[in-house]
């Protein structure tokens, strides 16, 4: 038996290893191809440099024939839309958590839940149908009403179709952490004569605070690395603005449109690509680690 | 007892949660600025009991509840009731030390903020102060009154929950198994406590322990299976029980 054991704990034991080898392997090959990029376009100019425009020049004549990589607005494209999709998930989905904790009827939780469920396993190719074939003409629509005129490819429809698909994540997390709040002091908060709004405000929400705090850093990095919506719905033009209704690019769509096609795979352009997905790869890896790290102190509260 | 003794009253309470019923035809006067103990086997329905008092029950959907619940002859399940200000009156201790995950001063300052019983910081402090020596634990913290209030060992916390109990002058305090997570020295000190506070709060406790009820308590109740078998002065009762089955509870004999 013992030596079963052993067989059985040592296949755990490379599944969990492969799974780390397969990682770090890819975390390298995407290190080690950015390496290359930025051999070509220093660090700086990718970072901090304005002007987006990989393509390699037609003519020997246009200037930056090698096309030129500042990122920043695709930076900017990628956080305007998820800020506008956090504007949406954050509220909504915070709401709709309490009242799934305190309020809603055990009955009502139980059929609601699941529906909110469902709606993250909505592949993301659907929301950005629903983006492009119903939300934008309709935004249109009341933008020219009210004499505005909306891009069709424009950051606030991307942005609120992103948000929708991320309240249910938002929801869930932080609906988790308020029922992690003990009842006990619920009871307490209520003994003392407490309604169930200064409960809420006064007990569950400042001890679930980590708890939501993480959800909103997981909602945000969930929509940094969205890629489907984005490429169905927002713009291909790497513009640097801040106004809402008009077209911007993110990080995933100019990855995605650099590397479809035809590829030379030692070209800037190919290889600008990896440089995207490590800056991606870092923002997100920031963002997952602060949210297990400040869950995790939080948990030991009340252990 | 006389009527103006009695500050609280149940009369033919009847509880049920969904199908099953938890008390049966309950009837129980409490009296002014004494220690009345509840006891009797799991599951009879003391905490139930209890949490009629100050309609904590209010919150559990499926508890039904029926018949009448006085407080200074006031009917507290009338539909016009301010349940917000009948808690105000009517504190509340529980088993397990629940000290909000904020500090001793917030801890003792919250009912008295959300009741507005307040004009102003000093006021409050002063609040804080008196209700902390009241629960006997201004002497151990008055240093640390920032400190949160979980950092407290098990004994202090309850001594906290009864000083955040308190601060809102409530006129009864009702208490379930407050010690049962203590250790004996805690549990003496809080025994003392209750002794003292007698004097200005009526005070309703559930305990497992027939000492403590012996020690604590001038009258006893004593509960089985939904409804009171026995109940009266505790003297009289731990002496001299009239019921058969009263006797055996207290003896140890069964619960
Ligand atoms: N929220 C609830 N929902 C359903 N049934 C309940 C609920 N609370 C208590 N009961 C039931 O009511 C009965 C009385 O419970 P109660 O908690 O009042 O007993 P108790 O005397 O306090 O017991 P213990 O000494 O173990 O605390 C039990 O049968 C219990 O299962
Ligand atoms: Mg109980």
């Amino acid at each position: 038996m013992a030596r079963f054991d052993k067989i059985i704990k040592g296949y755990f034991f490379l599944c969990a290893a492969f799974s780390v080898l397969i990682t770090v392997l890819i975390v390298f090959s995407v290190l080690f191809e950015s390496v290359r990029f930025f051999n070509i376009v220093p660090v700086w100019d990718f970072l901090f440099g304005t002007q987006w425009s990989p393509q390699t020049a037609m003519r020997a004549d246009q200037a930056g024939s090698s096309g030129s990589f500042g990122a920043v607005p695709l930076f900017m494209g990628t956080v305007l839309i998820t800020f506008i999709a956090m504007c949406i998930a954050a509220p909504v989905g915070l709401f709709s958590a309490i009242y799934l904790s305190e309020y809603a009827p055990k009955k009502t939780v139980n059929s609601i839940k699941p529906i909110l469920e469902m709606l993250a396993g909505v592949p993301t190719v659907v929301y950005g149908y629903f983006a492009v074939i119903t939300f934008s003409p309709f935004l249109r629509g009341v933008g020219d009403f009210f004499g505005l005129s909306i891009a069709s490819e424009s950051a606030m429809v991307t942005g609120i179709v992103m948000g929708i698909m991320i309240i249910p994540y938002v929801m869930s997390l932080s609906n988790d952490a308020m029922n992690a709040v003990p009842q006990s002091l619920k009871d307490a908060s209520t003994g003392m004569g407490a309604t169930r709004s200064e409960t809420v405000r006064l007990v569950v929400i400042p001890a679930a605070l980590p708890g939501i705090i993480s959800a909103m850093l997981l909602g945000i990095s969930r929509g940094i690395g969205e890629t489907m919506i984005v490429v169905m719905a927002a713009g291909l033009a790497a513009k640097l603005t801040a106004n809402p209704f008009e077209a911007v690019t993110t990080v995933t769509v100019q990855i995605v449109t650099l590397l479809v096609g035809d590829q030379e795979f030692d070209s800037a352009k190919t290889l600008a690509a990896f440089a995207l997905g490590l800056t991606l790869f870092f923002f997100t890896l920031v963002l997952n680690v602060a949210a297990l790290f400040i869950s995790r102190k939080y948990r030991e509260q009340y252990d | 007892m006389k009527n103006k003794d009695i500050r609280m009253q149940a009369k033919g309470l009847n509880v049920s949660y969904g199908d099953k019923q938890a008390l049966f035809d309950v009837n129980l006067e409490i009296a002014k600025n004494k220690v009345t103990a509840l006891i009797g086997p799991s599951g009879c329905g003391k905490s139930t009991f209890l949490r009629c008092l100050n309609r904590m029950n209010d919150v559990v959907d499926s508890c039904k509840i029926d018949g009448i619940v006085q407080l200074d002859g006031f009917n507290i399940y009338k539909k016009k009731v301010d349940v917000v200000l009948l808690r105000q009156k009517i504190g509340m201790v529980f088993q397990k030390p629940n000290p909000f995950p904020k500090s001793i001063y917030e801890n003792v300052a919250y009912g008295p903020k959300i009741h507005g019983l307040t004009n102003s910081r000093e006021e409050l402090d002063k609040l804080v102060k008196k209700s902390l020596n009241r629960a006997g634990l201004w002497e151990e913290v008055k240093d640390r009154l920032e400190d949160p209030g979980t950092s407290l060992s098990g004994g202090q916390q309850q001594r906290l929950c009864i000083a955040r109990a308190i601060a809102v002058t409530p006129e009864v305090i009702l208490m379930d198994e407050p010690c049962s997570a203590l250790d004996p020295i805690a549990t003496k000190i809080i025994e003392e406590l209750i002794d003292d506070l007698k004097k200005k709060f009526t005070i309703v406790i559930i305990t497992h322990s027939m000492q403590q009820a012996a020690r604590v308590s001038d009258y006893t109740a004593f509960f089985h299976l939904g409804k009171i078998i026995e109940s009266g002065e505790t003297k009289q009762m731990f002496s001299n029980p009239r019921l058969k089955r009263t006797q055996d509870y207290i003896a140890g004999k069964f619960g």
